[in-house]
């Protein structure tokens, strides 16, 4: 179960506080920076990883790779997405481990399309449009220098971006054809998302939660009913939360056996017309992830060792990944900025699942306390 | 009538500076004055001509203010004094290159009884001087070429430019530009320079990167005291050496600009500057930064050596010196003062006394330091000739103190008073009369546990030594 390990590794090996470093929000930060700050931030809270933000004028610089953010835990710095992500996963913190190696190979190939399109957009928005980038840029990036120096990094820095750009080809390309690259990532993005709530995962919606709720009863009658019956010596007790919530996770008092449903039964299947309530319970293991029922059966009530852990029912689950930080971090960072230079967020305004599913992170994991 | 006929080396056509060229400077004070067979100074003599040969391009107003003193010479004697001393302001000037002087009667319709004409025979130095050498330093080896425009505009200006690739890639350069003004008092010298620099401590775990502009001027109060003010515009680029470095150091990478004013004196009593046998030496640098730029604090260092023969071929030399730094804002990594290595307090790593941090020094405020050496001919050989005059064996005790700004559980008295103490001996030589090279065995005798002692033998190359 992802949330049984990601748990047990905040307690062991996050335990030291994880620090990130970012440029100043208000004054400094550019566009393409804050949207990798806002994804890597989303990441972390997606993993329910603390952490705390540092702002430090000369945060690009501190960064191993010269790019921000960064993150400081113990005596580890990394930066930048996807080493965070690798890094996390090295601790035991992942969440893409119930994605099929097909799907994890679909999420690299979906955010490398963001790297190379709306990274790329970004910079050509703040840097190469001369509007952006006088009345923007320009201020923005020399804020925290004094004069000249303001100048000459604003101008080295400008270089830099043009010959990024010039090497992807993009440099000699008009804003008209950035925007038409942006809506092409960005309708590939939202065919991919559907009406799903995230990218990775089943398709749900608030509708479904009360189907979802009716079915989780129909659950634990059928296990109560089984495990009632005198054959099977086991017990098992499922305390669902009062109501079915937004993100449709319950919090369970279980053991450990709870996997065997979700190892054993049918319910993955995506589509939700063939979803059965009829869970089959093996009292005889036959497989490594199932518990002999014989050993749960004595002590299972007064045990312990019961941890209570958040059950997300794979059946209901639609967890994001870090493709939904990504794209979190960019959509919202777009739509939220004010430039004079409104195309580039008109673009992606337009697609609404998009925005929705910004909006969605936003709530979920930046507005709650 | 005799003929005086000074030789001259040939030291300025040579280019390039640093650490590694270490040039004999001419040395006028020490050249044997011809025995006057008669005396001299009882025969009357005026000078009525003074010949210069061999002006090319140099202005003749700077000639010409130069060797008017020639005129007022009333007898002999004095003709060759002053003769000499002219030979030797012409070739401070490092616009000639072989500076002859010939005395002789005068003759013609003009001359005078007891007139005499004064030949000065020079050479100008070519338009353009380049040379290639290479340097190795602490971390790396560099190939250097220069170029040098010696009396670009006739006057004793000079361009000199110094290009110098690094095998890892590091290029530094700078670009100085020169004016005297020897006839102006105090005779100043202004000097611009452009500069980009590269810089690794690997004691402190960063590298800089330096591009900045130096406007110098120099003047002399006395023979001794030697003034420089300067202004130095500069933006400093910090960034950290490898991925281990510690986060402290990282967090003071990025680029800084710094606009600093400064003013250093020296005082200069000794007889030789790199083993003195007698005099007393001081050097005040303070340093204003703040006017302009991110980074504001004030900072002064002093020196100080004191020489005293106490037997033949034995000197005893003490010497101390102490940094105050004030922080007013922006104050990074590279601004503090830092003690300990083999030219400053020995028997520490470079860098080796105070606080560190994963084993990189982060320095201090404040420090003190004081030496006492006795400096001797290397033992069982003739010591006054041949190679073995570039020796010397010595003895040392050195003490300091480096205090912490960030401790605040010590007053900074008493973390002044932790001072850290140091024995040894070794063998020094002298490398020219730029800088010298020490091999020394050392004992470090006090350290603290925050400080890096580095027992046993130490080398060090240095052009200025505690």
């Amino acid at each position: 179960m992802p949330e049984l390990s990601l748990t047990d590794s905040i307690i062991t090996s996050l335990n030291e506080n994880v620090k990130l470093f970012q440029p100043y929000e208000v004054e400094q930060i550019l566009l393409p920076d804050n949207a990798s700050c806002l994804a890597v931030q989303a990441f972390l809270k997606i993993c329910n990883l603390p952490f705390e933000v540092e702002m430090r004028w000369n945060a690009e610089f501190m960064s191993p790779s010269g790019r921000v953010p960064f993150i400081k835990c113990g005596a580890f710095v990394v930066s930048e997405l996807e080493p965070v992500v690798q890094f996390a996963a090295n601790k035991g913190v992942t969440l893409c481990g119930r994605l099929s190696t097909e799907e994890k190979a679909e999420m690299r190939a979906y955010m490398s399309l963001i790297t190379n399109v709306l990274v790329n957009a970004e910079l050509y928005i703040s840097w190469l449009d001369e509007e952006t980038f006088n009345a923007v840029t320009k201020v923005r990036n020399s804020s925290v220098y004094p004069w000249p120096l303001g100048w000459l990094q604003t101008r080295a820095k400008r270089n830099a971006v043009a010959k990024r750009l010039k090497a992807l080809n993009w440099h000699d390309k008009t804003l008209e054809q950035v925007l038409a690259d942006v809506e092409q990532c960005c309708s590939s993005l939202s065919q991919r998302l559907g009406d799903r709530d995230y990218f990775f995962g089943t398709s749900l919606c608030e509708d479904h939660c009360d189907f979802m709720s009716e079915l989780m009863d129909e659950i634990i009658d059928k296990v109560h009913e089984i495990a009632n019956e005198d054959k099977h010596d086991f017990e098992m007790l499922v305390y669902p939360t009062e109501n079915c919530d937004d993100d449709c996770t319950r919090i369970s008092r279980t053991n450990d056996y709870l996997d065997t449903i979700d190892e054993n039964d049918d319910l993955n299947d995506n589509d939700p017309s063939i979803r059965s309530p009829e869970v089959r319970f093996t009292s005889d293991a036959d497989s490594d992830g199932v518990v002999n029922d014989k050993l749960l059966g004595e002590d299972v009530v007064v045990n312990d060792d019961y941890q209570t852990v958040s059950v997300s029912l794979d059946v209901t689950e639609s967890r994001p990944t870090e493709l939904d930080a990504l794209v979190f971090g960019h959509v919202f960072t777009i739509i939220t900025t004010r430039l004079p230079c409104r195309k580039l967020a008109e673009a992606v305004r337009r697609h609404e699942s998009l925005v929705s599913l910004a909006k969605r992170v936003d709530e979920k994991y930046f507005k709650r306390p | 009538m005799g003929a005086v006929h000074a030789k001259s080396a040939d030291n300025t056509g040579e280019v390039g500076g640093g650490l590694f060229e270490f040039e004999e400077p001419v040395e006028l004070e020490e050249e044997p004055m011809p025995k006057p067979q008669i005396k001299l100074e009882g025969v009357r003599a005026r000078v009525d001509r003074v010949h210069v040969d061999g002006l090319n391009r140099t202005k003749d107003d700077i000639i010409k203010s130069t060797v008017n003193d020639l005129f007022q010479a009333t007898d002999f004697e004095d003709v060759i004094m002053r003769a000499h001393k002219v030979r030797r302001a012409l070739d401070s000037m490092g616009c000639f290159r072989d500076i002859g002087v010939f005395i002789d009667v005068s003759s013609g319709p003009e001359a005078t009884p007891e007139g005499l004409e004064v030949t000065f025979q020079v050479k100008e130095l070519s338009r353009v001087v380049g040379g290639i050498n290479t340097t190795v330093s602490e971390n790396e080896g560099n190939l250097v070429l220069g170029v040098k425009l010696p009396n670009v505009a006739g006057r004793g200006e000079r361009i000199a430019a110094e290009y110098s690739v690094g095998h890892r890639s590091s290029s530094n350069f700078s670009v100085a530009a020169t004016k005297p003004f020897p006839h102006k008092p105090l005779a100043p010298v202004v000097t611009w320079t452009v500069y980009q620099q590269n810089h690794e401590y690997p004691w402190s775990g960063y590298k800089l990167l330096d591009r900045g502009l130096l406007l110098d001027l120099s003047f002399n109060t006395s023979a001794a005291t030697k003034h420089s003010i300067q202004w130095e515009g500069l933006v400093r680029d910090t960034s950290v050496l490898s991925k281990t470095t510690s986060f402290r150091v990282r967090e003071s990478s990025g680029p800084q600009m710094k606009s600093v004013v400064r003013h250093i004196i020296s005082v200069d009593h000794r007889d030789e500057p790199i083993f003195p046998t007698k005099g007393s030496w001081v050097q005040f640098c303070s340093e204003l930064a703040g006017l302009g730029g991110g980074v504001a604090h004030l900072k002064t260092e002093l020196n100080i050596q004191a020489n005293g023969q106490i037997m033949e071929d034995v000197v005893l030399q003490a010497s101390g010196s102490a940094g105050v730094l004030h922080d007013v804002f922006g104050s990074s990594l590279p601004d503090r003062l830092f003690l300990g290595g083999p030219a400053s307090l020995r028997g520490f790593r470079q860098r080796g006394v105070g606080p560190h941090c994963d084993g990189q020094a982060t320095g201090g405020n404040l420090y003190w330091a004081g030496g006492v050496h006795i400096f001797g001919p290397l033992p069982f050989t003739n010591a006054q000739t041949g190679i073995a005059s570039l020796f010397r064996s010595h003895a040392f005790l050195t003490a300091g103190c480096l205090a912490d700004p960030e401790d605040t559980t010590t007053w900074w008295l008493e973390s002044l008073c932790a001072v850290r103490v140091s024995v040894g001996a070794g063998v020094a030589l002298r490398l020219g009369r730029a800088a010298r090279l020490e091999l020394n065995y050392c004992v470090p005798v006090r350290s603290l546990p925050s400080d890096q002692p580095a027992a046993g033998l130490q080398f060090g190359v240095a052009a200025q030594f505690l």
